[in-house]
């Protein structure tokens, strides 16, 4: 109980308080951008976050992430593009309610449903998180082992149609983090003589090049232009009570679908909307409308998309394993200022926790009251010219790259990956497995190489544990699916997932 | 001579670069110690080379399969400056100092761009590098690479 009110007077107070609102507006912003997203959002508010002290720190980057998710709806409603391939589904249903003059309607169901789905997936977070982490206590070196390699496998498969590309693009990842220092035996590895590569490549400058360089790389490639003069206007106009009756059993199921496909490794907000879109053209008493502009399908997107933001964090915070892009930024970031996600945490510091889980009710909260109030401001957003627009975000991500460690060779980095980012992405290959790897591959090899010590060499030793062995099966399971399917002929539908939208 | 799409041409560098990696690994350099009983410095990366080397295979052999994609000459010129712009900004950054070479970026990046709006481009270029500047130097206290040439920035 004690911990529970410390947790609780972290975020009482001013400075976090005012970073859940700053960032739950930076992120409605980021979000409602086409093609910025929850990536960029917190790579960019990284640098401010260096003097600032741990929990508003923590906060800001909180309130980036649930409001870009949130945000990317607005835009999807209003314009029909959506600002987050997170918000793609909403689409559907929220650009036909605005060509009837419902867009403030429209955007009152997206931020209601996105408010309760968000909410949502906190419950969940506060319920498993604390369990998984008592579970993972249990793990020894070799199934945090077996664990990295399913997380890994599990993103780089996402990208069905490009299980080659996907699964090369994670080793590669895999691969970059072990430049620089040997952790076990503190020997150079792939410096080839250059002091400056002795610090090894940095995640946060080759996560700004990645994603924030390698989009204005693509957009020059595309000439692609956002028109000054359209006029957005549009307000919000929250949904009656009433209208509610008969569309809890869409949002509930929504709210599931989307905290269960969150809690997964390498799905995410997007997959989690369509999925949860699919569910209700099948069974919404309005099926029929589905597409038309029907609001079952603005609450089943929202809601799900946005149960995804509390649910990704649980093998985030619990064992320190990213589930996508967006959380191996956050976790990243959480080493950046000092915590160290994993069981640990919840033994040794509980009252951080709590905090989190607080801010995160906050920053939902914060997501319906700036949304009801700003609507109409954020829809402005979308006249800044793309051009200026895409010019201050990389000069803020690169002071992002430069500020973690002031070494100008995470500048050097930062434009390289940018390269590597606009090539890969130009040519069908998923990012998210390249960044997982990075962030995976200290604790894969650390794990095998003290597990083969353990078990004296003995690999076959590690399929012999329960929980490994259980892992095993699965990542082998996943690996051959995709063929099976094949084989049988099935694997030939559209597939829509976030790999494919990134 | 037939076209080869981008995905071969990706798979086929990576799967050179994987190459002298993998030959890198027995430079006499990682033979540096007996204790760790073969699960030296390059152990991890061996494996991962590897299954760089097979994947890079299946990249290169799939991209045959793919059509190449068509790019015009405007396009390629523009990400090309677009490329050396920033290449230049960054070398420019650790050169010129952070300050300087931001006011040259955010002026020539959105016009090379394509947007054409003078007066917006010349207030942004005065204002948002000296504000950048300010908070992180002045209010953040993040020290940003200074000029060689001024004592203040």
């Amino acid at each position: 109980m004690d911990t529970l009110a410390l947790g609780l007077e972290h975020i009482l107070t001013l400075p976090t308080l005012a970073a859940i609102v700053v960032g739950t507006v930076l992120g409605v912003v980021v979000g409602v951008l086409p093609g910025l997203g929850s990536v960029i959002g917190i790579t960019m508010v990284l640098p401010f976050t260096f003097t600032m002290p741990q929990i508003p720190a923590l906060a800001l980057m909180l309130g980036i992430y649930c409001g870009s998710v949130y945000g990317g709806s607005i835009s999807a409603i209003v314009i029909n593009t959506p600002g987050t391939p997170q918000a793609a589904a909403t689409a559907l249903d929220g650009f036909p309610m605005a060509q009837r003059g419902d867009a403030g309607l429209a955007i009152g169901w997206a931020t209601t449903a996105s408010t309760i789905g968000g909410l949502f997936s906190v419950g969940v977070l506060v319920l498993a998180a604390p369990q998984l982490a008592a579970f993972s206590l249990n793990f020894t070196v070799i199934e945090y082992f077996a664990l990295g390699v399913f997380a890994l496998i599990c993103i780089a498969n996402v990208s069905r149609g490009a299980m080659a590309k996907g699964l090369l693009s994670g080793v590669i990842g895999l691969f970059l983090a072990t430049v620089g220092v040997d952790q076990v035996t503190g020997d150079m590895r792939f410096t080839f003589d250059n002091f400056e590569m002795t610090a090894g490549i940095s995640l946060i400058p080759a996560i700004v090049g990645l994603f924030a360089l390698s989009e204005m790389f693509v957009r020059a490639s595309e000439s692609h232009v956002v028109k000054e003069s359209i006029a957005y206007k549009v307000g919000i106009r929250l949904p009656r009570l009433t209208d509610w009756r008969g569309r809890l059993g869409i949002l509930l199921k929504s709210c599931l679908i989307g905290s269960f496909v969150g809690a997964l490794p390498g799905t995410g907000a997007a997959t989690a909307a369509f999925i949860s879109y699919s569910e209700a053209k099948r069974s919404s008493r309005n099926r029929d409308k589905l597409g038309t502009g029907e609001p079952d399908g603005i609450i089943s997107a929202e809601s799900a998309n946005n149960a995804v933001t509390g649910s990704a964090m649980v093998p985030t915070l619990a064992l320190g394993i990213p589930g996508d892009p967006v959380t191996a930024v956050m976790l990243g970031t959480f080493i950046v200022h000092g915590l160290t996600p994993g069981p640990r945490l919840f033994s040794e510091h509980l009252d951080l926790v709590y905090a989190i889980f607080f801010i995160l009710v906050a920053v939902n909260v914060a997501m319906f009251i700036v949304g009801a109030i700003g609507a109409q401001a954020f829809t402005r957003v979308l006249r800044v010219p793309e051009p200026l627009l895409m010019t201050t975000v990389v000069v803020i991500s690169l002071i992002g790259a430069y500020g973690v460690r002031g070494n100008p060779i995470d500048l050097i980095t930062a434009f390289v990956a940018g390269i590597g980012g606009f090539l890969l992405r130009k040519n069908g290959f998923p990012l998210a497995p390249m960044v997982i790897g990075m962030v995976l591959s200290q604790m894969i090899e650390n794990s095998l190489r003290q597990g083969l010590l353990i078990t004296r060499g003995d690999f076959l030793a590690f399929f012999q544990r329960p929980i490994s062995l259980t892992l095993f099966v699965l990542t082998f399971a996943i690996l051959v699916w995709p063929l099976v399917r094949r084989l049988l002929g099935r694997g030939k539908g559209a597939t829509l997932d976030e790999g494919n939208l990134e | 001579m037939a076209r080869v799409s981008w995905t071969t041409v990706v798979g086929g560098v990576t799967l050179l670069v994987t190459a002298f990696l993998f030959y890198h690994t027995f430079d006499p350099a990682y033979d540096v110690s007996i204790l760790t009983a073969g699960r030296g410095p390059v152990f991890f990366p061996r494996i991962l080379l590897g299954f760089m080397f097979v994947l890079s295979a299946v990249v290169l052999v799939e991209g045959r399969f793919e059509a190449p994609r068509a790019i015009t000459r405007h396009q390629a010129l523009l990400v090309g400056a677009t490329l050396a712009v920033t290449g230049l900004y960054i070398w420019g950054i650790t050169a010129a100092g952070f300050l300087i070479s931001t006011v040259a970026y955010v002026f020539v990046l959105p016009w090379l761009l394509g947007y054409r709006n003078a007066v917006a481009i010349v207030l942004v270029t005065a204002l948002y590098p000296v504000g950048v500047w300010y908070v992180f130097q002045k209010v953040f206290l993040i020290i940003l690479p200074s000029s060689p040439w001024f004592d203040s920035f």
